[in-house]
């Protein structure tokens, strides 16, 4: 057997951050090879420190390696310093638990997080000495397959991919895994690649990209409370981007902001009860040794019980000194309440998303939130002893004007008043630091605005520009995102599969790591689609007709698309749609077969939300 | 309370940096449910003190570390938590309780005694002990001043103050040095093992590696990469004698 880790060590003083290429950390699962009949290798398309950072992983790896007949390994993109010495020493991609190269796995699994990845999924197949496309790979090859929230348009990367997991894979992926071993097992050890494809198009949320077939229905679990969770996570030794542990409070959100993949596809709302959560915390900590937890999810302020959660976690844990996070607060009396429940411990920042200045914009994108109830909420912050306040917006939004982009400005200046007026009044010195943070706006498939173009590169810039003259304020710092990058986003998130060409010439001129911004080349990509006579800003920008076919039509995330007709209609009329779970059912069609959300509290408490959230929230 | 661990870095942990070290015994410590004491203010942090700190690639045999405790505990207990809390690059040795106002660790460790096993050119082979002789035979010995890109020039300092004793064991039959990063063409070398006993202080410290490339330099041959570098021992060096950091831990 190969060693690949024993071959990279006389480079490890050569690199940065060794620990990444080394395996070994706490709670890792070392199986026999020759014990199973299928083994598969993760594969997450960026470093390792950003990889060991993702929950999925912990819960795959867990899923997966609780099978006896399945096991499941890791393997991350190489930094480039690392990857140099790979190509010149002739080192493969290789697994962190076995040291064994890619190749030699069953099947190796991608993560789609975010679309400026797709580029180091093909680096990584080349560094594994993996043939691109499908297509060019054969019976003896390892399937690859893909999950992760970028398959709800997987199409410019559908012909490198064998097979697709379409929804939640904590119980598909070992399923199909399991089918790959019983495949292999009937044919003693050998496969039949297009048999095998066959058996596993069987398997409801599975996506076969060579194979013309019905509508895919993603996979979705019905019961949080069942769900595989991993109580003894890996825990690396360096530290990684999100170095605590976590737990998903719930799943899904119905909020019904326009632009948002996540709210659309995770539907519906899956709750974990207290019991659970509580547990699971209580594992964790004395499994893991962390000093921090995380509530995650979209909205975890939106859990039924949140309060009576982090009030017993809070109890129990700030004797040990462990802070507890909850990263995704709405701007509401309640989340100020609770953020000041959990930040004992250590205190950070507040962080608020009203992702547009303007109240028709906030309409427009169906954001439920009020200038006056952010600016209430700011200031009970601010009277609770926050100090320093994040703002997150978007320009380029369907119907924006430049007022609307103005809009931001005033907004953060009236944050600032808000925030000085109350410590000017507490007597206490200094002043209220706010950070504005602009992002632009991409439009993602399966969600109300997949129709609508990207904004222009001159529009994104002149919006920056002039965000950046009307913010005069020094208390206030302005950040945005490269325009550039946002572009290639929009044309990947909803492209078709005449981009596989693309990103396969991108790479082989050196592009991947898009997402680090000193590493985005963007001379080689223009080439690249130069070379196949694509106009990239074109893609970008392009409007689809809204009674044409769409390249993602044939997955079904079960939002049906006359729901997400009207819900773009009503945006027209910067008409706002209310949270299905407080408001009555707005129809999108996930609960079909009657209401199926389930919460944790036993029994739908949802009043308490209500009475602190909502009645300043909408 | 205060108690003292003992403990190994093993070849996997040689390469966890300082900063990882301290992360990975805060976690070990805490799966260990040690009652830990923390620091006051907005972001605590447990009153971890470490005998001295060891350059990323080196192994270590016998490391030393203090711990603060809110709340007395069964020392034996915890030392049995903490022995199975201790993820693969960390390896428990001993602990045992200090006295509340012991002086601290990097105080009064004052002597490193390394392990340091070397590929030589069967040519070059006699030159090693010539090599060690000049060194430890010279008046003073200049290590030359460092520049890293962005940071502060090292200026060059004397150093033969700093070392005690350097020695060659047992030599070892060669064939492991394959591998070893550099590319080594030609015969076939020789794998050699030094011992070399230095000084600690606060005013600086001498890597193996840099004094291997001075008795490179001053037996006139090439240093080859170190195969491996192991601190087998921090001491107390007082009025002649050596002890340990340790009572119940003696060579």
């Amino acid at each position: 057997m190969k060693d690949c880790i024993e071959l990279v060590k006389p480079y490890l003083q050569q690199v940065v951050k060794p620990q990444r290429y080394l395996g070994g950390e706490l709670n890792e699962i070392k199986k026999e090879w020759d014990s199973v009949q299928c083994r598969f290798l993760f594969a997450f398309p960026d470093v390792y420190d950003v990889g060991m950072s993702h929950l999925g992983l912990q819960i795959l790896y867990e899923a997966v390696n609780r099978r006896s007949g399945l096991l499941m390994e890791r393997t991350f993109s190489p930094w480039l310093d690392m990857e140099a010495i790979m190509i010149k020493q002739g080192i493969p991609l290789y697994a962190l638990e076995s040291g064994r190269p890619a190749a030699d796995f069953d099947c190796i699994g991608f993560t789609l997080q975010h679309e400026m990845s797709y580029t180091n999924v093909l680096q990584m197949l080349k560094l594994a000495g993996i043939a691109y496309w499908a297509k060019d790979r054969g019976d003896q090859d390892p399937l690859i397959i893909a999950g992760g929230p970028c398959v709800a348009n997987v199409e410019p990367l559908a012909p490198f991919l064998d097979a697709v997991v379409v929804g939640e894979g904590e119980e598909l992926l070992p399923a199909l895994l399991e089918t790959i071993g019983r495949h292999k097992e009937k044919r003693r050890g050998a496969v039949d690649k297009s048999l095998l494809l066959e058996e596993l198009s069987a398997l409801e949320g599975v996506y076969i990209p060579s194979l013309k077939g019905p509508v895919i229905k993603k996979a979705r679990l019905k019961e949080m409370d069942e769900a595989v969770f991993s109580l003894t996570p890996l825990v690396p030794y360096i530290e990684v981007v999100h170095d605590r542990m976590m737990v998903e409070v719930l799943r899904g959100c119905t909020r019904g902001c326009r632009f948002c993949q996540a709210g659309m596809i995770y539907r519906p709302v899956r709750e974990r009860s207290k019991e659970a959560l509580l547990a699971q915390a209580r594992a964790l900590r004395d499994n893991t040794g962390h000093n921090e937890i995380a509530l995650t999810s979209l909205s975890s302020s939106d859990h039924t019980c949140i309060k009576e959660i982090v009030e017993e976690l809070t109890a129990e844990f700030n004797k040990e000194r462990i802070s507890i996070s909850l990263p995704s607060l709405r701007a509401n009396h309640f989340s100020v309440s609770l953020a000041e429940e959990i930040q004992k411990v250590r205190r950070t920042g507040f962080t608020f998303a009203p992702e547009a200045g303007s109240q028709r914009m906030r309409d427009v994108i169906n954001k439920g939130v009020t200038e006056e109830a952010l600016l209430a909420t700011v200031e009970k912050a601010v009277s609770a002893g926050w100090q320093q306040i994040k703002l997150y917006f978007m320009i380029g939004l369907p119907g924006e004007t430049m007022e609307d982009v103005e809009a931001i400005a005033e907004l953060c200046e009236k944050v600032v008043q808000a925030g000085n007026r109350v410590m000017k009044e507490q007597g206490r010195r200094g002043g209220l630091r706010v950070t504005c943070a602009v992002s632009n706006f991409v439009p993602k498939a399966q969600t109300p605005f997949q129709w609508v173009g990207q904004a222009g590169q001159e529009e994104l810039k002149a919006k920056q520009r002039r965000l950046k003259e009307k913010i005069k304020d020094r208390r206030i710092s302005y950040n945005y995102h490269d325009a550039f990058t946002s572009m290639l986003e929009a044309v990947f998130a909803r492209g078709g599969r005449e981009l596989a060409a693309v990103l396969a010439a991108a790479v082989e001129k050196g592009c991947h790591f898009d997402s680090w911004t000193e590493e985005l080349r963007r001379d080689s990509w223009r080439q690249a689609f130069e070379e196949l006579d694509m106009d990239m800003e074109a893609l970008a920008t392009r409007n689809f007709d809204l009674d044409s076919p769409l390249p993602w039509d044939h997955l079904d995330y079960g939002v049906s698309k006359s729901y997400l007709l009207r819900e773009y209609k009503k945006s027209l009329e910067a008409a706002i749609t209310g949270d299905c779970r407080y408001k009555g059912c707005s129809g999108c069609g996930v609960c079909a077969f009657g209401i199926d959300e389930t919460t944790g509290g036993g029994s739908r408490r949802i009043g308490e939300n209500i009475l602190h959230g909502e009645a300043v929230d909408q | 309370m205060k108690i003292r661990i003992c403990y190994g870095k093993t070849d996997r942990g040689s390469y966890l940096s300082h900063l990882d070290l301290a992360r990975t015994m805060e976690r070990s410590l805490r799966r260990a449910k040690a009652p830990l004491a923390f620091s006051e203010g907005f972001n605590p942090h447990p009153k971890l003190s470490f005998a001295s700190a060891l350059a990323v690639g080196t192994t270590g045999c016998r490391e030393y570390l203090d711990v603060e405790l809110a709340a007395r505990v069964n020392v034996k207990a915890l030392s049995q938590a903490l022995e199975k809390a201790l993820p693969p690059a960390l390896a428990f040795v001993a602990a045992e309780e200090i006295r509340e106002n012991s002086k601290s660790l990097s105080a009064i460790v004052n002597l490193a005694i390394y392990r340091i096993k070397v590929a030589v050119k069967p040519e070059d082979e006699e030159k090693v002990a010539l090599g060690i002789e000049k060194v430890l035979a010279a008046p003073e010995l200049w290590r030359k001043p460092k520049e890293k890109p962005g940071k502060k020039p090292t200026p060059a300092k004397e150093v033969r103050g700093l070392i005690r004793q350097i020695s060659v064991l047992e030599p070892q039959p060669a064939g492991a040095a394959a591998g070893n990063g550099t590319d080594n063409a030609g015969g076939p070398e020789k794998n050699v093992e030094l011992e070399m006993v230095l000084r600690l202080s606060a005013e600086g410290q001498l890597r193996p590696q840099e004094l291997w490339e001075m008795i490179a330099a001053a037996g006139d041959f090439e240093a080859l990469t170190p195969l491996a570098v192991c601190r087998r021992a921090l001491l107390i060096e007082q009025g002649g004698k050596r002890f340990a950091p340790m009572e119940g831990v003696r060579d």
